[in-house]
């Protein structure tokens, strides 16, 4: 048997349990409150007001004014998640992470009746909200799939245990979107070729499934069956990125050609410090962008050769930008690399070829940073736009202000 | 109203079970009083562990601490105080 724990709302709920005065009322955790931004999460009590996750701050204050509106902290989020794992760890070894506020938790090769593992589903509850004062919804189903599904049935602090009859029971009449992995538009293409519940998925001819959809149609049959034969990979194994990405949404938004640079030249050097810490190298740069009605452009290059190299993945990135972005005012940007392999960069005998004193000057720079942190050392051309965000190099501290109530 | 700081405070602590608890600390000229500790978490800065503690005050009151052991020193990084 599989649980699935998901922490209900998870970073509102951490500001309430950590500011006592915050219980009961409608919390919105966001980035700095006084600036432009999104709702990070909102709170049980934010969300009868329509607060999402996701929606402009804006929106959320024209909405939800009376709420306090928190700047979230995703370190204390991370630090809460690990402590999470090691509570579940304490009943299984079999604990993989699935978010920052979900986890699968295998109860082993010889797992325990249906009922069984509810009883211990509901212990684990107990024992997040004893330590956290947190609450968790639980799916506890015979596969990953099942205990996904079922985690978001009963909410907040549910508990829900079904096996592939009671599945199929409860999921066969629910729209076919209610399918964890079937997202709007393939849900679209479903309903064009008459499949409107999962109960109609389970039952379409397998190869109607597998002319509409190729050779995941067999596979969404199975899933709407309740099936799924998805390992549970524990963390301690770990499990290889497919890809390193970082992305900003801009205090304001920016049609200035420096400022935008300067942003992904800072984003290039967090994504090439992480592949680095890692191991990885890399060899496709995509550049995403947002402007100012939300419109995202996603484009990207491979490249000749691997790498990790902050210099190259900045200098492909920016192409993309010049070559993709028409001028119109930017609200997000990111930089990401993928089709990552294990390894050193492999850039011999090509204009790129760092030479060995650059090198040197990368691992220095690399060593300082491991030190001493992040912000000891910051590329000179991001510094305006790290101002811009607030962000104070050389010890990383913000500038001290007051918050907006 | 959540105040985000950078303020250095004098932090009275005891060692319980191996782990830090602050006690009371020393903050624009008045002395606050621990409740709680409702929540504690770390945080890395290169090869340093700063260890934060999310405390209630006895007036309902609450604050986030941050021991930075290169000092050793304390920081109040948030304060929420009642209103009047």
């Amino acid at each position: 048997m599989i649980l699935l724990v998901d922490m209900d709302a998870f970073f509102a709920s951490v500001e309430q349990a950590h500011h006592p005065h915050l219980k009961g009322k409608p919390v919105v955790v966001c980035g700095d409150p006084g600036r432009r931004g999104v709702v990070t999460a909102a709170s049980y009590e934010a969300r009868p007001f329509g607060v999402r996750a996701g929606m402009p701050l804006a929106e959320a204050r024209r909405l939800c004014p009376q709420a306090e509106y928190v700047e979230g902290s995703p370190q204390k989020y991370i630090g809460l998640s690990l402590q999470l794992l090691d509570l579940y760890l304490e009943f299984t070894p079999d604990v993989e992470p699935f978010s920052v506020d979900e986890a699968f938790v295998g109860l082993g090769p010889e797992s325990p009746a249906l009922a069984d593992a509810a009883k211990v589903a509901r212990r684990i509850q107990r024992e997040i909200r004893a330590r956290f004062d947190l609450g968790a919804s639980i799916g506890v189903g015979p596969n990953k799939l099942v205990a996904k599904m079922a985690s978001g049935l009963r909410k907040p602090e549910g508990l829900t245990a079904l096996d592939e009859a009671g599945f199929r029971e409860i999921f066969w009449p629910e729209d076919v979107q209610a399918m964890w992995g079937v997202g709007p538009k393939l849900a679209e293409r479903m309903k064009a070729i008459g499949i409107l519940t999962v109960g109609d998925l389970a039952n379409a001819p397998e190869g109607l499934l597998q002319s509409a959809f190729g050779i995941i149609g067999p596979q969404l049959s199975e899933a709407a069956h309740g099936r799924d034969e998805t390992p549970l990979v524990p963390y301690y194994r770990g499990l290889d990125a497919k890809s390193v990405g970082h992305e900003v949404t801009l205090a304001e938004d920016c049609g200035d050609p420096a400022l935008l640079e300067g942003t992904l030249l800072r984003l290039s050097d967090q994504v090439a410090r992480r592949m680095r810490g890692e191991g990885y190298v890399g060899r496709t740069v995509t550049l995403k962008l947002r402007d100012h009605a939300f419109r995202t452009v996603t484009r990207q290059r491979a490249l000749r050769f691997h790498t990790s190299d902050a210099p190259v993945i900045f200098e492909v990135a920016r192409r993309l930008l010049r070559e993709n972005w028409r001028g119109d005012p930017v609200r997000l940007l990111g930089v990401s690399v993928s089709m990552l392999g294990k390894g050193a960069d492999d850039r011999q005998g090509n204009l790129f070829t760092p030479d060995s004193r650059a090198l040197e000057l990368r691992g220095a720079l690399d060593r300082v940073r491991d030190k001493l942190g992040e912000a000891s050392v910051v590329p000179l051309a991001s510094l305006r736009h790290r101002r811009s965000l607030g962000h104070v190099p050389f010890g990383g501290a913000r500038v001290p202000r007051r918050s907006r109530p | 109203m959540f105040e985000t700081l950078s303020d250095p405070v004098d932090v009275l602590t005891a060692f319980v079970e191996g782990r830090i608890r602050p006690l009371r600390f020393r903050w624009q000229g008045r002395v606050v009083r621990v409740r709680a500790v409702t929540g504690e978490w770390t945080r890395r800065e290169g090869q340093t562990v700063l260890r934060h503690y999310a405390i209630e005050g006895t007036g309902g009151d609450s604050y986030e601490l941050c021991y930075d052991p290169r000092g050793p020193r304390w920081t109040l990084s948030r304060a929420w105080t009642a209103p009047q």
